[in-house]
């Protein structure tokens, strides 16, 4: 075999071996019952659910902008020290991630939702503080499909009652009784859960993995959404072209860092949006003149449309993000101008 | 005795015509200098890959799949393999040209749409050799960068990104062939395409149509966000049109190459 | 003189060659790349953003509104000069790619070097005549907006406050012309082909920026502009012009000083590949 010829199968053969384990881990990834970000249990959530958000907790608490706050905020390790002592939990350590779902209020009735938190709980501590504080706080429990449902102000008057159970040792439910309770039967194959709800299981499906936080929604939630916002220019307003479901996922380490797709009903809808948001990205940039905050402010964002689909990329430093709220400190400080006589 | 005229051998057929050349150029071409130079600019992210993995801090990196995205679109589909297509495939003929040995490679028995198919094809495969393994091996590299978990997620984009590599250099290769054939000097006009008229595609409207990167960008899932004007007016072409479009270019490209060298007469420089 | 005391001796020019001795090689490398149209056209569509400046400097001085979008002082110039780094590069591969490379490659380079002509003349000769033709697309048009700057608004540029913009330009020109010549002449002493040559030192002029774009993601830090030629330029000049800059704003000595490194590292190839013999491996 000549030099060439070596050099050529040589690098056909490490392409082809990393093909190999890229497929490898395709076919052997654990996670593969998972839809997108959200773990497979995710999937027990009432199939009526409109949006889901995700946060990845230890991402999150390790971002510099969790980091700056939590001081300010009482969030530190110091400030979890009674609740750990009580319960044995220790969120920014114990809490891998949280997923949020919920649905849009009917049109008498409250907003629906519920709330799953993943990570290490001591059972037996928490349980046991949960149940202790049973009598002041109007804490009943009880067992449905071999599961404790622990619920929080059943009878009162006013708003529902709400309810936390745990899956497993690793999983724990919050919400409004009626929506724990149907969880826990989705869990139990009484029901078919997110499964059945196709449309959001897809753009579940679209989520980028490995993002500190998400969230996507369905027409439902967004037809709430105002149509209209002020012009950029100032006198009127304009009208946005209605979105059919929305993706977005961010990052905070080490800049603050935000992908939004919005899919609107067809490609002139979605090139209407994506030139709103270029048009005050324009704006941005001619207000700015020579000021460099407003000027990196603007070309932080990128806009592009693709069919339907509008994708808004943004990429905010941490000091931009300062500067902007110096800028923002010292207008307020500035005194108002005189009006013109 | 009359002296007959010897008849002329048949030609060689089209398909080991074209082997031979190939097998020819692939060893000029993979073991040179110039390979050597080309390699260095497109095995560079790999070098810079592993130079993050060892310096930076990857508990506050941003997301590894932004990195390699970075790298798959921004350093190898917008710049390097335009450039190292540039570089190969201007060449094809004009090496000939410029060594004088053409004319040992067109006296003989062999047809000059199997010389072009066979030194197009030792291109694409030296193109190949050189950069996959770049991209797969960035992938590696930048993609755990904050664990194992969550990296099947992103196979279907290497899958992806490979094709759409091997697509690119197809297309801007038989576009840089049809300029070596046609001119004797195709390199600032290579570059001025590379440098002026793909900078269309940063614009809005139509004009992105106009241009091949933007139509090979369309098929990666990578969108980094960009340092200039892009920002403002990046532009997704459909993937059906986009692979369409670059299937057409390399077929029209190579076609008109090959009208142009068949037909074209050599006078070499004394 | 003992007759193991005759070493090699260096040729010793005379008299009348001794000053400008490089001239003859930049006069004739001039001539022969001028000879060409496409080079000529060249340099002509290189003097287009210098029409499209003086529009606007015109428009901001009739309407002095529009300095809100396009805004006109200082900085104008080093933005001007920074856009013109892509014809500084097309001239560079265009007239600068051959200049040692076609030597190598016709043996002319042994009959230089037997003239009465030492090395650094030969660089030096086809280093001025890169050199000019970079003035010749940077420093020329930038004077030249200077000038019609201050004669349509001459309240506005020909302050004492804005005395200082000549000499930034001279310098920031002479810096492009100058660090983009020895490039792009080591590049061509590295290769017998024009084209090949032309084409590598464009891979390296692109090919370091997009490498600076790559580390820039990864590292965060303005200082991985310190890679890129291109990068250092601009940092130059943003420090030259009081421009401000999100992605080049490396901090201007460490440019300076990795131009710096750049230059002597083009020289140290040419000094190794430019020589009177051709070692034949």
């Amino acid at each position: 075999m000549t030099r060439s010829r070596l050099v050529v199968t040589a690098s056909f053969a490490a392409v082809g071996l990393g093909v190999a384990v890229a497929l490898g881990a395709l076919v052997l990834d654990p996670a593969r019952a998972a839809v997108g970000p959200m773990p497979g249990e995710g999937l027990a959530l009432p199939s009526g659910t409109r949006f889901v958000v995700g946060i990845d907790v230890a991402r999150f608490t390790s971002s510099p902008m969790y980091q700056k706050h939590a001081a300010k905020a009482d969030l530190t390790p110091e400030a979890f020290a009674e609740l750990e002592e009580k319960t044995g939990l220790r969120p920014d350590r114990d809490i891998d991630q949280i997923l949020i779902a919920g649905a849009p209020p009917a049109a008498d009735g409250p907003a629906r939702g519920a709330v799953l938190v993943f990570g290490r709980f001591d059972r037996y501590k928490l349980s046991r503080a949960i149940e202790a504080d049973g009598e002041k706080k109007n804490v009943s429990w009880k067992t449905i499909d071999g599961y404790t449902v622990y619920v929080f102000g059943e009878g009162r008057a006013k708003g529902r009652p709400g309810a936390l159970a745990f899956l497993d040792d690793d999983t724990l439910v919050l919400g409004p009784q009626a929506t724990v309770e149907e969880v826990i039967a989705n869990r139990n194959g009484g029901g078919k859960g997110l499964a059945e709800n196709a449309e959001l299981v897809r753009l579940l499906g679209t989520v980028r993995p490995g993002s500190t936080f998400w969230m996507v929604g369905d027409q439902t939630l967004l037809s709430r959404m105002p149509n209209n916002v002020p012009s950029p220019m100032g006198g009127g307003q304009m009208s946005l072209p209605a979105l059919k479901s929305l993706v977005v996922t961010g990052d905070l380490d080490p800049e603050m860092a935000l992908h939004a797709t919005g899919e609107a009903r067809d490609e002139a809808a979605a090139r209407q949006l994506a030139d709103v948001v270029r048009g005050m990205t324009a704006l941005i940039q001619l207000q700015g003149g020579q000021n460099p905050a407003l000027q990196s402010l603007a070309t932080a964002f990128s806009v592009n449309h693709e069919g339907a689909k509008v994708h808004v990329n943004a990429r905010l430093p941490y000091e931009l993000l300062d500067q902007l709220k110096a800028m923002g400190a010292q207008r307020k400080a500035a005194p108002p101008a005189e009006p013109i006589q | 005795m009359s002296a007959e005229a010897k008849p002329l051998p048949p030609p060689v057929p089209f398909l080991r015509a074209a082997k031979a050349v190939f097998d020819l150029s692939l060893e000029e071409m993979v073991w040179s200098r110039k390979s050597l130079v080309m390699a260095g600019l497109l095995l560079l992210p790999v070098a810079l890959a592993l130079l993050f993995r060892l310096v930076a801090d990857l508990k506050h990196a941003p997301a590894g799949i932004d990195l390699y995205g970075l790298v798959v679109a921004m350093y190898y589909l917008r710049n390097a393999l335009p450039l190292a297509s540039l570089f190969f495939a201007t060449a094809l003929i004009a090496d000939e040209v410029e060594g004088r040995t053409i004319t040992y490679l067109l006296s003989r028995p062999v047809s000059r749409a199997s010389i072009l198919c066979g030194k197009f094809a030792a291109y694409v495969v030296t193109g190949l050799t050189l950069t996959l393994p770049g991209i797969v091996a960035s992938f590696f590299l930048l993609v755990p960068i904050r664990g194992f978990a969550g990296l099947a997620a992103f196979v279907p984009d290497l899958l992806r990104d490979l094709g759409v590599a091997a697509l690119a250099l197809c297309a801007y290769g038989a576009l840089f062939a049809l300029l070596g054939v046609l001119l004797k000097r195709p390199t600032i006009p290579g570059l001025v395409f590379l440098i002026g008229w793909e900078s269309l595609a940063n614009l809005p409207g139509w004009l992105p149509r106009y241009t091949v990167t933007a139509w090979v960008r369309s098929l990666v899932r990578h969108r980094p966000v960009d340092e200039g004007l892009a920002e403002l007016f990046q532009t997704t072409l459909p993937t059906g049109e986009a692979i369409a479009v670059l299937v057409a270019i390399t077929i029209l490209g190579l076609a008109g190459a090959y009208g142009i060298f068949s037909r074209k007469q050599f006078v070499l420089d004394q | 003189m003992p007759i193991y005391d005759q070493r090699y001796r260096r040729y010793e020019a005379r008299n009348p060659l001794r000053e400008l001795r490089f001239w003859p090689i930049t006069r004739e490398a001039l001539k022969l790349v001028i000879a060409r149209r496409a080079f000529l056209m060249l340099l002509l569509v290189a003097w287009v953003p210098f029409i499209a400046r003086t529009i606007q400097v015109y428009v901001v001085t009739r309407f002095p509104e529009a300095g809100r979008v396009l805004p006109v002082d200082g900085r104008l110039f080093g933005e001007f000069l920074s856009g013109q780094l892509g014809f500084a590069l097309l001239v560079s591969v265009f007239g600068g790619a051959g200049l040692i490379a076609n030597d190598l490659r016709t043996g002319a380079i042994l009959v230089y070097l037997s003239r009465p002509l030492t090395r650094v003349d030969y660089i030096l000769g086809k280093l001025c005549a890169l050199l000019s033709l970079n003035l010749f697309v940077t420093l020329a048009p930038a004077l030249m907006l200077w000038i019609v700057a201050v004669s349509l608004a001459p309240e506005q540029f020909a302050t004492l406050k804005l005395l200082w913009l000549p000499p930034a330009i001279v310098l920031h020109a002479l810096v492009i012309g100058l660090a983009m010549g020895l490039m792009a002449l080591a590049v061509s002493s590295l290769s017998k082909s024009a084209r090949v040559a032309g084409l590598a030192f464009a891979g390296l002029f692109i090919g370091l920026e997009i490498a600076r774009g790559v580390l820039r993601g990864m590292f965060r830090t303005p200082e991985t502009g310190l890679v890129s030629l291109q990068g250092n330029l601009h940092a130059l000049g943003n420090a030259l012009f009081g421009i401000q800059h999100r992605f080049f704003n490396q901090p201007w000595p460490l440019a300076a000083l990795a131009l710096l490194v750049m230059a002597a590292l083009s020289l140290w190839v040419l000094r190794a590949r430019v020589r009177a013999v051709e070692v034949v491996q």
